[in-house]
């Protein structure tokens, strides 16, 4: 039993502690939002929308655009509710939508291949892209270096192989589940993770 | 979930040279499980080695990039604007000028529900009752209300469906005029109630 | 819709809408006003909005006249006002309010004769539940 922070200051005696509901998981506010409640879909928005802007932003690389497409998926989603299978798993059903939307939209301009720009690698990489001067200007460049290669590296990759190492090294999505997402056989997405893997590592092995 | 054609382009992983997968050797030395065999095998280290070159990408890729301010009121200005009300209902004591969505009766219903400290309300459905006729000569109260809930593990079933059920009547009879109504409580589940903070 | 009719040559059904739908944002119990046909429009505008804007969506209407729908029937002015409720007063009180407060504007205002009917679409415990109050 905690001890009382208040007890030793000599307050007066604690209140006992009210037992309070656990938070309302998933499924209970996909259950709610099928009934018609925009405030449950909200909540969903609210623990979902940090995590699949991350995965359009990755796979666009553009902020803008990863906003415009994160948006039109969650309101695709609350347009599809009605058929969203209660007993499935809500989080995997939105990877799928944001994904697929993410992925038509590189798909519909053309994209070549192109490093992020310079302000979504900045907003991206936190610290690995700080500007601020390390005591050590050199290791600073280095990382700079560093965080270039890699972002030349990812943005080599094709789509498709980039997703699924998304998915599973970013996101820690199972096998099984990255297979639902992007709506592929078991074996293809482990071959694509694997391929993924093999092609970063050669494009990274001047960095040994 | 479409299965995938069988795809002579994207075959599974081949397995290393010695037979090992090489995404599960990586996956267990990630985990620090690292088998006799993979210590010893050219083939594993090497798998192993380039996958530590990728730790860095990893951890690049992994630093999140903050959802912009206004992507959830954007989502949600869209949503209500969608709303999907059900059917309209007419209030017994005013007659046809004044309806509700059976939505904004299960708005109301989830809010005061939502208060009683042992229920999580799941699926709360209303509908007007239906009039006497062939199949049910009694015919329905006005408005039938049905609801899945959990309970505390702790609260006793029965007295908490009593407590759903006058909550209920109460707040149908204050808001909106509703006197003749049978409430319908199903639970679904349990939960524990955890220790509370102050 | 915009067409006055002979008995009312200066009073269009949209001013009548606008005035119904003020008088019903500001009765106390209803935190917004719900328009029929808003999705279609609200899409449009707010992909145009942020085009030029860049930034925040286009601030939505609070006195929102599509959420009026206005009929005229042998002559009579009959409306119905989709509203949502915020529960204090209670829904009923805030129904009977809405259609005092729009008859009462409508007198004042066109020296018109409406039957009002309210329809509440939803209900909304939060003060102002709107997204445009965030």
């Amino acid at each position: 039993m905690k001890v009382d922070e208040a007890a030793i200051d000599g307050a007066a005696a604690p209140a006992p502690r009210r037992p309070v509901k656990p938070d309302v998981d998933d499924a209970v506010l996909v259950l709610r939002a099928q009934d018609g409640d925009p405030r449950a879909f909200e909540q969903l928005v609210r623990r979902y929308q940090q995590v699949m802007f991350g995965v359009a932003v990755r796979i666009l690389g553009d902020r803008d655009e990863a906003e415009d497409v994160t948006q039109n998926a969650f309101i695709a989603a609350w347009r599809r509710l009605p058929e969203f299978r209660a007993d499935a798993k809500f989080s995997t059903w939105m990877y799928r939508i944001v994904t697929n939307q993410a992925l038509n939209q590189a798909r519909g301009q053309s994209r070549r291949p192109r490093p992020a720009d310079r302000e979504t690698l900045e907003a991206a990489s936190g610290s690995w892209a700080s500007t601020t001067v390390d005591a050590d200007p050199e290791r600073h460049a280095q990382r700079a270096a560093l965080l270039a290669a890699v972002r030349r590296a990812l943005a080599a990759l094709p789509d498709q192989l980039r997703v699924c190492w998304l998915l599973r090294e970013v996101h820690e999505r199972s096998y099984q589940e990255v297979a639902d997402i992007t709506e592929v056989s078991l074996d293809t997405a482990r071959g694509r993770i694997f391929r993924a893997r093999q092609r970063l590592a050669e494009e990274m092995s001047a960095w040994r | 979930m479409a299965v995938d054609q069988v795809d002579p382009v994207e075959p599974a992983p081949d397995a290393l040279p010695c037979g090992r997968d090489p995404l599960t050797v990586v996956d267990d030395a990630r985990a620090g499980r690292i088998s006799a065999h993979s210590r010893s095998c050219e083939y594993c280290q090497q798998a192993i080695d380039e996958d530590r070159l990728l730790a860095t990408v990893r951890e690049i890729e992994a630093e999140p990039v903050p959802a912009p301010d206004t992507l959830l009121p954007r989502v949600m200005a869209t949503v209500f604007a969608e709303l999907r009300p059900g059917r309209q209902i007419a209030l017994p004591a005013v007659g046809p000028s004044a309806s509700v969505t059976e939505l904004a009766i299960v708005s109301t219903l989830r809010h005061h529900l939502d208060e009683l400290p042992d229920l999580i309300v799941h699926r709360c459905r209303v509908r007007a009752g239906e009039p006497a006729g062939e199949l049910r000569p009694e015919g329905e109260p006005a408005l039938v209300v049905e609801l899945t809930a959990a309970g505390a593990y702790q609260a006793d079933l029965a007295d908490l469906a009593d407590q759903v059920r006058a909550t209920a009547h109460r707040v149908l009879r204050e808001q909106f005029g509703f006197d003749d109504v049978r409430v319908d409580v199903e639970f679904v589940d349990l939960f524990t109630l955890a220790d509370g903070g102050d | 819709m915009t067409e006055p009719s002979a008995a009312d040559p200066a009073v269009t059904d949209d001013a009548v809408a606008i005035a119904a739908a003020q008088a019903a944002i500001d009765t106390p119990g209803v935190t917004r006003l719900v328009p029929a046909i808003g999705y279609l429009i609200r899409d449009a505008v707010s992909g145009l909005a942020r085009q030029l804007t860049g930034q925040q969506l286009a601030p939505e209407t609070r006195a929102d006249p599509d959420a009026v729908e206005v009929e005229r029937v042998d002559g009579a002015l009959r409306l119905t006002i989709r509203i949502v409720a915020t529960g204090t007063p209670p829904v009923l009180a805030t129904i009977g309010a809405v259609r005092t407060a729009v008859e009462q504007a409508l007198a004042a205002a066109f020296g018109l004769t409406a039957q009002v009917s309210v329809l509440v679409v939803d209900t909304a415990w939060e003060p102002d539940a709107s997204p445009s109050a965030r």
